[in-house]
C-alpha cells in the first residue's frame, strides 16, 4: 500500500478512535491521508450462519448483540420482519410500548455517538459524561422494565416480554421534561463553540449524489439534506399517526450530522409524549406457538434504526428456524464512503469523519 | 403476507422491464422479479437510469445458498419516487460469477465482498475482491448450507429443544 513518497500508518484494532475493535491502515503522504483500507471482522461471530441453527424467539438475543448501542432497535426491527413473515398482529398496546423503548433507544444512541464524536473532536471526556449522564437516565428506565439495560432483549414476536413498572411512569415523565433543556444546552455549549465548530465544519462533506449512491443511510444521509427516514417513507409500528419532523443537514459535513443528532432527540421526546398519551390498556402480548413454523416465504424488511435503515432479510422454508437470515447493517453500509472522505484529508479529519458517521463494531461484523 | 408499503409488486415491476426487454422475465412473484444472469449488468443500469424506476440506491445485496443453485437478492429503491424493488437472479452452484454493480454503486464495494467472504460468489469486475470478515486463508465459506454443521461436530445434540435427539429432519 505505501509508495515511495508514503508511509503507513497503522491505527487500531484498540485505538479510542476508533469506537471498537476496528482497525485502518492509513497511507501517508506527511500529513496527508493518500489510501486508506480498513480491516473489519475482529467481532465477527457468525449471527447470520448461528441464527439457521435457532429457533425465531432464540434469535431475538442475537439481535442485541448485532448492535449493542441500540439493542431495542434491533429487537424491534427483527421482531416486526418475522411478524410480518408469520403474519402476527401484536395487541395496541404493545406497539406504543415499542415505540415508546425505540425512541428512547434512539436517545441513548444518539447521546452516545454526539459525545464520542466531540470527544474525537479534542473535548476530551467532558461533553461525553455530560451526554453519559441522560443516557444512564434512559439505562435506569430499561432495566427497571426489563432487568438488562444494554442487551435488553425485550421485545418478542407478537409483544414486548414485560409490562413496565408503576414507577417506570413517573421516571419518564420526568425525563422528558428535562431532555429538551437538556439538549438546549448542548447546543449552547458546542454549536458556537469556537474549536468545535473549527474541528467539524467542512470536514468530511458528503454530497446528496453520493449519500444516495454509496447506500447511506439515517443521520449520515440526512447530514447531506435528503429528507429520507423510514418511519416516514415506509411507517411501521403507527408513525404515520405520530407528529414529528425529519431535521436535515446543509452541506453535510461531520456538524451537519452532529446537530442533525441533537434535533432528532428532541423529536424523539416528543413522539415518546404522543405514545404516552394514547398507550391503550390491555395486553402486552400476544400467544404465539412455542415452535413457530411460518409458510416457506421471504421478507425484507427495514426499521428506521439510530444508525440508519436496519433492514432484516428472512428465508423461511416451513421449519421452526430461519432458512437464511440477513442483517442489514447501516453502520457497515456507512462505512462505504470512508476511504473517499478519508483520501486527501488530514489524520484527526478523518478521526472526526469517522465518528460523525457512528460506527457500531458489533454491527458492522455480525 | 402483504408487501411492505413501498414495494412495487412483481407483476408491475415485470411489465415496466417486459416493455423495454420484451419476454426476459422467467419468473416473477408478489414481491420479486428474477431476472437471467446474462443480462443482469445491463438491466440494472437500465433500471438506475431510466427515470421511470429510477433505482438509485442499493439498499440491499445478499446472497442465498439453495443448494442446487446461489440466489443473490437485490433490493434497490428510489428515494425520490419512494419506491423499492425486488431482484432475484440465479447462480450456477459450482461456478458463481455474477457481474459486479461497482461501476454503478459504491455501495455495492462492501457488501459483495462479504457475499464473496461468507458465500464464495465471485463479483467479475470488483475492484478489491478480499475476504472482509474471515482471515485470507480461511477454508470454505460458512454460509453455504454444505460448510461443517453444528450437528456433524456434536451428534447427539438436538438442533432444537423440543425435537428429540437424533431426529433433526426439517
Amino acid at each position: 500500500m505505501a509508495t515511495e513518497d508514503t508511509y503507513e500508518l497503522n491505527i487500531g484494532p484498540q485505538h479510542p478512535s476508533t469506537h471498537g475493535v476496528f482497525r485502518i491502515k492509513v497511507a501517508m503522504n506527511g500529513e496527508t491521508i493518500e489510501d486508506l483500507d480498513m480491516i473489519v471482522g475482529y467481532l465477527h461471530r457468525s449471527m447470520e450462519k448461528l441464527s439457521e441453527e435457532r429457533t425465531f424467539t432464540q434469535n431475538i438475543p442475537f439481535t442485541d448483540r448485532a448492535d449493542y448501542l441500540a439493542a431495542m432497535s434491533n429487537n424491534l426491527g427483527y421482531c416486526l420482519a418475522i411478524e410480518k413473515i408469520a403474519d402476527v398482529i401484536p395487541p395496541q398496546r404493545a406497539t406504543v410500548l415499542r415505540v415508546i423503548f425505540a425512541e428512547l433507544q434512539r436517545i441513548a444512541s444518539h447521546a452516545m455517538a454526539n459525545g464520542t464524536l466531540v470527544s474525537d473532536a479534542g473535548a476530551w471526556q467532558t461533553p461525553l459524561m455530560y451526554m453519559f449522564r441522560e443516557r444512564e437516565k434512559i439505562l435506569d428506565l430499561f432495566e427497571m422494565t426489563c432487568g438488562a439495560r444494554l442487551t435488553t432483549n425485550y421485545m418478542r414476536i407478537g409483544g414486548v416480554a414485560f409490562e413496565p413498572p408503576d414507577e417506570f411512569y413517573a421516571q419518564l415523565n420526568s425525563l422528558l421534561g428535562e431532555l429538551p433543556d437538556r439538549v438546549d444546552e448542548y447546543m449552547e455549549m458546542l454549536s458556537e463553540n469556537e474549536i468545535f465548530i473549527a474541528r467539524t465544519k467542512n470536514v468530511g462533506i458528503i454530497t446528496p449524489e453520493d449519500a444516495i449512491n454509496a447506500s447511506l443511510s439515517g443521520p449520515a444521509l440526512r447530514g447531506s439534506g435528503v429528507p429520507w427516514d423510514l418511519r416516514k417513507a415506509e411507517p411501521y409500528c403507527g408513525y404515520e399517526d405520530y407528529d414529528f419532523e425529519i431535521p436535515v443537514g446543509n452541506i453535510g459535513d461531520s456538524y451537519d450530522r452532529f446537530m442533525v443528532r441533537l434535533f432528532e432527540v428532541k423529536e424523539s421526546v416528543k413522539i415518546i409524549k404522543q405514545a404516552l398519551n394514547i398507550l391503550p390498556k390491555g395486553m402486552h402480548k400476544t400467544q404465539i406457538p412455542l415452535a413457530l413454523r411460518p409458510e416457506p416465504d421471504q421478507v425484507y424488511f427495514r426499521t428506521e434504526g439510530p444508525r440508519g435503515e436496519l433492514g432484516y432479510f428472512v428465508i423461511t422454508d416451513g421449519g421452526p428456524a430461519p432458512y437464511r437470515m440477513h442483517i442489514r447493517a447501516p453502520s457497515f453500509i456507512n462505512l462505504s464512503l470512508l476511504k473517499k472522505l478519508a483520501t486527501g484529508s488530514s489524520l484527526p479529519d478523518a478521526v472526526v469523519t469517522l465518528g460523525s458517521i457512528d460506527i457500531v463494531v458489533g454491527e458492522i461484523d455480525r | 403476507m402483504t408487501l411492505n408499503t413501498l414495494q412495487l409488486p412483481g407483476q408491475e415491476l415485470k411489465n415496466i422491464i417486459d416493455s423495454h426487454f420484451p419476454a426476459i422475465i422467467s419468473n416473477f412473484s408478489l414481491d420479486w422479479v428474477e431476472i437471467p444472469i446474462d443480462k443482469y449488468l445491463e438491466i440494472i443500469t437500465w433500471m438506475k437510469e431510466n427515470p421511470e424506476i429510477d433505482a438509485a440506491q442499493l439498499s440491499n445485496i445478499t446472497g442465498v445458498d439453495m443448494i442446487d443453485t446461489f440466489e443473490i437478492h437485490l433490493h434497490l429503491q428510489s428515494l425520490d419516487l419512494k419506491k423499492m424493488y425486488s431482484i432475484k437472479v440465479i447462480l450456477d452452484r459450482e461456478n458463481p460469477v455474477i457481474p459486479s454493480l461497482c461501476s454503478l454503486y459504491i455501495g455495492a464495494n462492501l457488501q459483495e465482498r462479504e457475499i464473496f467472504d461468507l458465500l464464495g460468489i465471485n463479483f467479475d469486475g470488483h475492484p478489491d475482491l478480499r475476504r472482509i470478515f474471515l482471515w485470507e486463508g480461511f477454508a470454505g465459506h460458512p454460509l453455504r448450507k454444505d460448510f461443517l454443521q453444528m450437528d456433524d461436530a456434536n451428534p447427539g445434540l438436538p438442533r432444537f429443544p423440543f425435537e428429540e435427539a437424533g431426529k433433526q429432519e426439517r
